[in-house]
């Protein structure tokens, strides 16, 4: 299949209807959901696309679905005009992380060696899916038995009480 | 640039330390906040060739969301977290805080301390309460109701020990004295949720506000029919503003379109500065009080920058 297919497909499938998909969303919603709004819809993108790469096509890879989708707007979204003024929708908001992600990406486009992220946004999203907890390490509740530093030094004045 | 990566760990507030030049405290959370351990990162600039290096780190159970240093001990830091508790730290005592509160019902996403009275401090919660706190004290002393939705920022007024603004999910921004339980002033202040705001240092009376709608906007507290100036140029939603500590026209925003952006307000084209090398939601921001123009970022892409503001 070619690849704007694959994406086209990524696309128009029914998330809404995937009651798999749903299952897992509704954790991963669930754990966010007094989020503000922008990392809500950042966290169901992702989680979409994941989803979509374990079930339906492996071969989807989300660096190219950002350059196609980037290509298809024909968008300079790091325009620093501060002029620029848009409603800020789900769908904006998705839009703006592909785009953005992929004109950082266009930048970089010859360094193959660049860090990978640790854990992926998509793992977490996708072990939180599935049932499965990412490692959380047990930190002792206690508190420090030895006793507090008093301090030794003066409180600065503030730049703004120096000039006034 | 300076850069420390925060591995592991996605940053959701960053603060200079207000004794010390070269040193800041980076607030993060695993997991982006979703799920898991928090981690306070205590940072020393210049000690290697390109940036920083770890003074020490502390460990949580829950995310962290922010951090505010002590104004009288400079050793202490307290951080707020996502399973409600508030923790003071001393920075040369490894492993566990020196003081655990267990107040808030929900994650605590603010916290503050006094800049002219330097002996208690606030927090701002999810469960859409304030609290003051004294650090030798067990329990808050008091608690601000009055918000409908979840608190994002509670500061200081620089000018008077007893005033402190916050900004809420609830989309207004709410002035409050410590002696009386009642806002003194609410202003809806934008069209959706007031992600932070901040108080300029040389203009009494005047703030800057960043939310979801993508603008900053000014107002003077004595007007709060009409704001002074709205600023635009960030795609998403603005989730920290900064007024600069050296001048009442420097204003930094960080947003979800992944910027911090640097605005001079008194000139024409108020956009000074854009800086774009974090490559995921930029979440915290925070002038160096002592170096003019040194700024601190952090971000989910695991990265800590500290740039310099060319004059």
């Amino acid at each position: 299949m070619a690849h704007n297919e694959l994406f086209l497909q990524f696309e128009n499938y029914e998330f809404d209807r995937d009651e798999a998909f749903q299952k897992g969303l509704q954790t991963v919603v669930a754990s966010g959901k007094d989020k503000p709004q922008q990392e809500r819809e950042a966290f169901i993108q992702r989680a979409k696309f994941f989803y979509f790469s374990k079930t339906v096509s492996k071969k989807i890879d989300y660096d190219e679905y950002v350059a196609w989708k980037l290509d298809r707007q024909n968008v300079n979204s790091l325009d620093t005009s501060p002029t620029k003024t848009e409603a800020c929708s789900p769908q904006n908001d998705i839009d703006a992380q592909l785009t953005l992600n992929s004109s950082q990406n266009l930048e970089t486009t010859t360094s193959d060696n660049k860090p990978p992220h640790s854990r992926s946004f998509q793992e977490v999203v996708k072990m939180i899916a599935a049932g499965e907890m990412p490692p959380v390490r047990k930190i002792p509740d206690e508190l420090n038995k030895n006793p507090p530093k008093p301090p030794t030094m003066e409180p600065k004045p503030k730049p703004w009480k120096r000039v006034s | 640039m300076l850069t420390f990566k925060t591995e592991g760990y996605n940053g959701y507030s960053v603060q200079f330390s207000p004794f010390v030049e070269h040193k800041l405290a980076c607030a993060s959370s695993a997991n982006f906040g979703l799920v898991g351990n928090g981690r306070l990162f205590i940072l020393n600039l210049g000690t290697t060739p390109n940036g920083m290096s770890m003074e020490r780190m502390f460990d949580t159970q829950d995310g962290l969301f922010d951090c505010s240093w002590s104004e009288i001990n400079e050793n202490q830091i307290v951080t707020a977290s996502g399973d409600g508790s508030i923790k003071l730290w001393d920075i040369t005592l490894a492993e566990f805080p020196i003081r655990n509160w267990k107040e808030h019902q929900r994650e605590v996403f603010s916290v503050h301390w006094n800049y002219i009275k330097k002996d208690t401090f606030v927090s701002g919660s999810w469960d859409q309460t304030i609290k003051l706190w004294h650090p030798d004290q067990p329990q808050s002393l008091s608690t601000f109701t009055g918000h409908t939705a979840c608190i994002y920022s509670t500061l200081w007024s620089p000018y008077n020990a007893d005033l402190f603004g916050s900004v809420s999910g609830d989309r207004t921004f709410r002035l409050w004295d410590t002696k009386t339980p009642k806002p003194v002033i609410v202003i809806p202040a934008h069209r959706d949720e007031i992600l932070s705001f901040d108080w300029n240092k040389y203009r009494d009376q005047t703030i800057v506000t960043g939310s979801v709608d993508t603008t900053l906007r000014i107002w003077d507290l004595r007007f709060p029919d009409r704001e002074v100036k709205t600023l635009q140029g960030h795609q998403y939603a603005v989730r920290r503003v900064k007024y600069s500590p050296h001048s009442g026209d420097i204003i930094a925003s960080a947003s979800y379109d992944m910027t911090m952006r640097v605005w001079n307000v008194a000139t024409m084209n108020p956009l000074l500065m854009l800086h774009n090398l974090h490559t995921e939601f930029v979440l915290g921001i925070d002038f160096n009080l002592y170096v003019e123009g040194q700024i601190a970022t952090c971000a989910w892409d695991e990265m800590v920058h500290v740039i310099q503001l060319v004059s």
